[in-house]
């Protein structure tokens, strides 16, 4: 005989899932009480059969549904006691990965060809020598042998005669043996000059830029240059003033100057600025620059323009000293340095994100 | 050059004050870079008069002062030794900043006297030496007036510009040059000069000939003879002073003075030290010179000098000889004015690295035709101070400066500036600037002035006028195109993406020179790139190799006790001396823990398969895989671990490697304690990248899962594990996508000169499901593979 209420205390009773576990497989497992009772049921009497199978489905009926209810009550209790002894310390990190960083050169280098690429320049890829011969760096830029702009950059030599480029100006004179006219590109690249002290390092980058056409004038040059500023500085208003100056490769010649306060390294720009700053040297190319690479200057007129990438980079990130910049001190470069995935771009802004 | 207000208004009448002169100029093209204005810091003090002046009880130069100031009175102790009753001086009040010093006055106790200001002395104040006594000022100025407007009756109170003279513009080098440009731009009204004619009824006794008119194209001189050389005038003093040049004596003074003034060099030679004739000629190389500045030159043939029968006496345009230098004792004098040759005297100063004031004017080109007009103007001044009797002007060689005439169509400027000026208004600017000019039609006929040689042509003239009529005029066009431009071709596209690849993989960007140490230099076998200049001797040559900046760079980092560096640059290396031969290279130095010790695993030293791997990134930008270059780890640089390191082969070249760098290269850059890795790669040898266009070839993905299958064997330790792989991978090619080793082990337990290898293979059903026995026929294909290299197949 099923005794069906000590099956049902024996479920209540049970502490374990393998306990419930036992607990079927004696009632209805291969043997179980109650498989075998209902077994027994098949010797009966067909009115037997009916009443007695009709009571022991019942109650399995009733023992499955108390076996499952308890079962899913032991296994929610039994994985979460399973959870709670895997306790983790959430307060604790992985380990940091190394982290590499963009050098703040590089990032501005990127963040002036963003801004140079909506204005139509292309980069020169090639052509642009760190090693110059006499001819690209002074002569064809129209600054003859003896000429007193030649001590204006103190100029090193390497052995055979040619010298370290003192100006990016060089690449104008390659380009345009290579590609002719019309020109419009720019470059950027390593140039060198015999100076070493706070604000002057013996190498340092430029940008160069070079707009030649036949109707190309100063008032495009300043349009590309305001263009320039207000993008590169994030602001609606750049006010500026052109300074004449001289470059032999250039006339007319100017200096550009921006209205800023400097305050706490910070760089602001606008008219209530309390002094000019200096930012780059640009003119209109001297027809004995287009004379030399063999254009027509009464057909072909542009302007050109450099400036110095450290100045721009220091001006704008407020960072104090030029000469960190060719140092390896890590701690200088993940201060200043850029994450790899600050990818200056002109939809989502030119500055650190 | 160093000018002051002062003395630009004896050239220029104006009412603009001396900011608005230094804006103006900046504006026209003579950069004011500094201001040095005495008057703004004296703009607190006032006169004060000394109405009680008592001896100090306790002190035998001190004395107890009552001061008024106007409006109160004040306890002043004070010690000048000139101090009296009735006195008028400056006084600083409590509060004043003193100029001199910049210390702030403040109320203080003088040997038991308060005391309550300062009666200051000239030096106090910047305006004068004179610091032995306080200043006294005239009776009539009553106590309380401020104190400029006092000192401005008695001193001469100038503001003093520095401005930067760019190289076409040599006739800013005089201030009567500024002055004119000044007026050109409007600025106030040019006053010329006045000059009084010389009289003189005799020839100068010293003979000249001139033999090098070629270069010495003009060369005048004049006998003055009972001269008086002493000390100066105050004013001319003052006025070198100002301009930051000494005072030697009067006939010397007089020169640098017409020098700065009206930009016209000029020689004294004390006419009784030549012996016989003045001769200009070209030096015949070797000959010894000793000049004013004490040094003795050797000259090279063809340098222009002026000797007499006891040798050489000056360098022309350069510096003159000690020996027939003029000195107190001067009687007689011989007064040179000349023009030579600038592009002579820059090559003669230059070899010899001479810096005069001459020579920066000569250089540069002066007026080729004040050379009378400035000995005139020196003479009067020579008579005027030292008195004398002067010869008739003794000239040799004749300027053949010729006057030129541009023609400039009214429409280039605009043409080339793009906006215009009124053709009327360009005439006035222009002969403002000095220039004679005519007109036709819609052309203009321009003759520069003599001292304007700069001005050549058109564009000359156009930046003349846009200079003067003013910048700010300029309007701003856009030159953004309508059309699109691709700006950065593939070729080239490293330059943005390569370092940021970089970065992600933990390496951090750098800049170094392109110059390094010749002692540091990795690879001998080639000769280095020698710098004949270099601005320090450990930067004497160009890299050939990036690695060698990034060592030191560990090393410094070391020194900073930053231990771990991960670094890398990009940027040319030098295979050559000439143009072109260089490359753009990528190198990368891994130094430390690359994985520090945490609390989930093991700390991490960086080892040659981090660089393997980055090179691994960068050979995949440029869409090289792994199978299409080669290692080779024979014949490797002696700088690297022959053992840990190897070279990458692509297209049959060298393109870099990567390794250990070997112990006795990091003692060489002083790196102790530590291991290096390293990679360099030539980018130039990577291919070209090519636009791989929009559109994809259909993704086609089965249902079947892939099998895997491991194996391991025992092998000898010397069969690399790259030929294993590929040996497996080979045994099925169609089948076997992909095998890796997923361990090794050298152990006791095995042979010795053996290692075990655990191989996993993966097992690509295509388009049907493989049966047991078909994966089996592979899995055993790939074993044997193993087996025929040697291995000995383990026991699962």
């Amino acid at each position: 005989m099923i005794d069906k209420k000590e099956i049902i205390e024996n479920i209540k009773k049970a502490t374990t899932t393998s306990e419930i576990e036992n607990i079927t497989i004696s009632v209805l497992g291969k043997n179980g009480q109650l498989t075998l009772a209902l077994r027994e049921v098949g010797k009966l009497s067909e009115e037997e059969r009916k009443t007695k199978g009709a009571e022991l489905n019942k109650i399995k009926t009733e023992i499955v549904s108390l076996i499952e209810e308890k079962k899913s009550i032991l296994e929610l209790e039994e994985i979460n006691k399973k959870l709670e002894s895997d306790k983790i310390d959430i307060t604790l990190n992985k380990e940091k990965p190394f982290k590499g960083y963009i050098h703040p050169l590089t990032q501005v280098k990127e963040e002036l060809l963003q801004i140079f690429a909506t204005q139509g320049f292309r980069l020169v890829s090639a052509n642009d020598p760190d090693i110059e011969d006499d001819f690209h760096n002074f002569t064809a830029l129209n600054v003859p042998e003896y000429h007193p702009a030649r001590s204006m950059q103190d100029t090193f030599f390497v052995e055979g005669g040619n010298l370290l480029r003192t100006q990016t100006s060089s690449v104008q004179i390659r380009e345009m043996e290579r590609s002719g006219v019309p020109v419009k590109v720019i470059t950027m690249g390593r140039v060198y000059r015999s100076d070493w002290d706070a604000t002057h390092t013996p190498m340092f980058h430029q940008i160069e830029g070079l707009y030649v056409d036949k109707n190309v004038t100063m008032a495009h040059l300043k349009g590309c240059l305001v263009d320039f500023l207000k993008s590169f500085f994030e602001v609606d208003e750049v006010p500026i003033q052109f300074r004449p100056s001289y470059f032999p490769f250039t006339e007319p010649s100017a200096e550009m100057d921006i209205r800023c306060t400097i305050q706490n390294g910070e760089l602001k720009i606008g008219k209530d600025g309390n002094r000019w700053l200096e930012i780059l040297g640009c003119g209109m190319v001297h027809p004995n620059v287009l004379k030399s690479v063999g254009i027509n200057p009464d057909e072909y007129q542009g302007f050109a323009f450099g400036m110095g990438i450290e100045r721009l980079t220091m001006l704008k990130y407020g960072i104090p000293d030029m000469r960190k910049c060719f140092e390896t001190d890590t701690r200088w470069l993940s201060h200043y340095g850029f994450d790899a995935s600050d990818v200056p771009n002109m939809i989502t802004g030119l500055s650190r994100k | 050059m160093r000018f002051t207000y002062n003395q630009l208004k004896k050239y220029l009448k104006t009412n603009l004050n001396a900011n608005e002169i230094a804006n103006a100029l900046t504006m026209l093209g003579l950069e004011i870079e500094d201001v040095e204005d005495i008057c703004s810091p004296l703009s607190d003090f006032i006169v004060g008069e000394v109405i009680e002046c008592k001896d100090h009880p306790d002190s035998d130069h001190l004395h107890l002062l009552k001061v008024n100031t106007g409006t109160e009175i004040l306890d002043v102790v004070c010690g000048a030794p000139n101090v009296k009753k009735g006195l008028k001086g400056i006084l600083a009040r409590n509060g004043n900043i003193i100029p001199v010093n910049g210390m702030k006055l403040k109320k203080t106790m003088v040997r038991g006297y308060e005391s309550n200001g300062m009666m200051c002395s000239a030096y106090e104040l910047n305006i004068g030496e004179d610091h032995d006594g306080i200043i006294e000022l005239p009776n009539e100025i009553t106590a309380g007036t401020d104190a400029i407007s006092a000192l401005e009756k008695v001193y001469n109170l100038d503001v003093i510009y520095e401005g930067n003279v760019l190289p076409n513009r040599p006739d800013y080098l005089g201030v009567i040059g500024i002055a004119r440009d000044l007026s050109a731009g409007g600025f106030g009204e040019f006053i010329p000069p006045q000059i009084q004619e010389i009289k003189s009824d005799y020839d100068s006794p010293i003979i000249v000939e001139n033999k090098a008119t070629e270069d010495a194209k003009e060369f005048n001189t004049r006998y003055i003879k009972g001269v008086e050389n002493k000390d100066s005038p105050r004013w001319l003093v003052e006025y070198l002073k100002s301009s930051n040049m000494n005072s030697i004596s009067a006939l010397v003074d007089i020169t640098n003075f017409c020098l700065h003034n009206i930009n016209r060099p000029l020689h004294v030679f004390d006419a009784d030290k030549i012996k016989g004739k003045l001769v200009i000629d070209y030096a015949k190389g070797g000959e010894n010179f000793t000049a004013l500045d004490g040094n003795t030159y050797i000259l090279n043939e063809g340098d222009i000098v002026i000797k007499d029968d006891n040798g050489i006496q000056s360098l022309a345009g350069v510096m003159g000889g000690l020996n027939s230098s003029c000195s107190k004792k001067t009687k007689n004098v011989l007064l040179e004015s000349a023009y030579f040759n600038p592009v002579k005297i820059r090559k003669t100063a230059k070899r010899l690295k001479i810096e005069s004031d001459s020579k920066f004017r000569f250089e540069r080109g002066i007026d080729q035709c004040c050379t009378i007009w400035g000995m005139e103007y020196a003479t009067n001044l020579i008579l005027d101070i030292c008195g004398g009797s002067p010869s008739r002007i003794c000239k040799t060689g004749k300027c053949q400066y010729q006057p030129h005439t541009i023609e400039f169509p009214v429409s280039y400027f605009e043409k080339r500036i793009g906006f215009d000026i009124p053709k009327q208004e360009m005439v006035k600017i222009l002969t403002n600037l000095g220039c004679e000019v005519s007109e036709d039609k819609d052309k203009l006929f321009i003759t520069p002035p003599s001292y304007r040689e700069d001005i050549e042509g058109k564009d000359d003239i156009t930046e003349e006028l846009v200079r003067v009529y003013g910048f700010d005029k300029l309007p701003s066009v856009s030159v953004r195109p309508d059309s699109f431009n691709l700006v950065v071709d593939t070729k080239i596209i490293h330059k943005t993406i390569l370092p940021r690849i970089l970065a992600y993989k933990g390496l951090t960007e750098v800049y170094t020179w392109s110059f390094m140490s010749s002692k540091k230099e990795l690879d001998t076998t080639t000769p280095s790139i020698k710098i004949t200049n270099p601005i320090a001797s450990d930067l004497d040559v160009m890299r050939k190799s990036i690695i060698p900046n990034l060592l030191d760079g560990i090393k410094s980092n070391l020194s900073r006790c930053i231990t771990t560096s991960n670094l890398f640059e990009i940027g040319p290396t030098f295979y050559g001396a000439k143009p072109m031969e260089q490359n753009i290279s990528v190198a990368g130095v891994r130094q430390g823990e690359i994985q520090l010790k945490n609390w989930q695993g093991a700390p991490r030293t960086a080892d040659v398969y981090d660089v393997k791997d980055d090179v691994i990134s960068i050979l995949k930008v440029f869409g090289v895989s792994l199978n299409s270059i080669k290692l080779e780890t024979t014949n490797l640089p002696n700088w690297l671990n022959p053992y840990k390191s190897a070279s990458i082969i692509f297209a049959n070249k060298t393109i870099g490697y990567f390794g250990e760098i070997h112990p006795l290269t990091l003692k060489k850059f002083g790196i102790k304690n530590t291991n290096v890795v390293a990679f360099e790669v030539n980018l130039d040898f990577m291919p070209d990248l090519k636009s791989k266009g929009t559109s994809k070839k259909r993704l086609i993905i089965s249902d079947l899962l892939p099998v895997y299958r491991d194996f391991s064997v025992i092998i000898d330790e010397n069969v690399l594990g790259g030929t294993i792989l590929s040996e497996v991978k080979n045994a099925n090619k169609e089948y076997i996508s992909d095998a890796i080793i997923f361990d090794i082990y050298k152990g006791d337990n095995l042979p010795k000169g053996t290692k075990s290898v655990a191989i996993r293979i993966t097992i690509e059903q295509k388009d049907k499901t493989l049966t047991d026995d078909e994966i089996n026929v592979i899995f055993k294909s790939a074993i044997d593979k193993v087996v025929k290299l040697g291995g000995k197949l383990r026991d699962k």
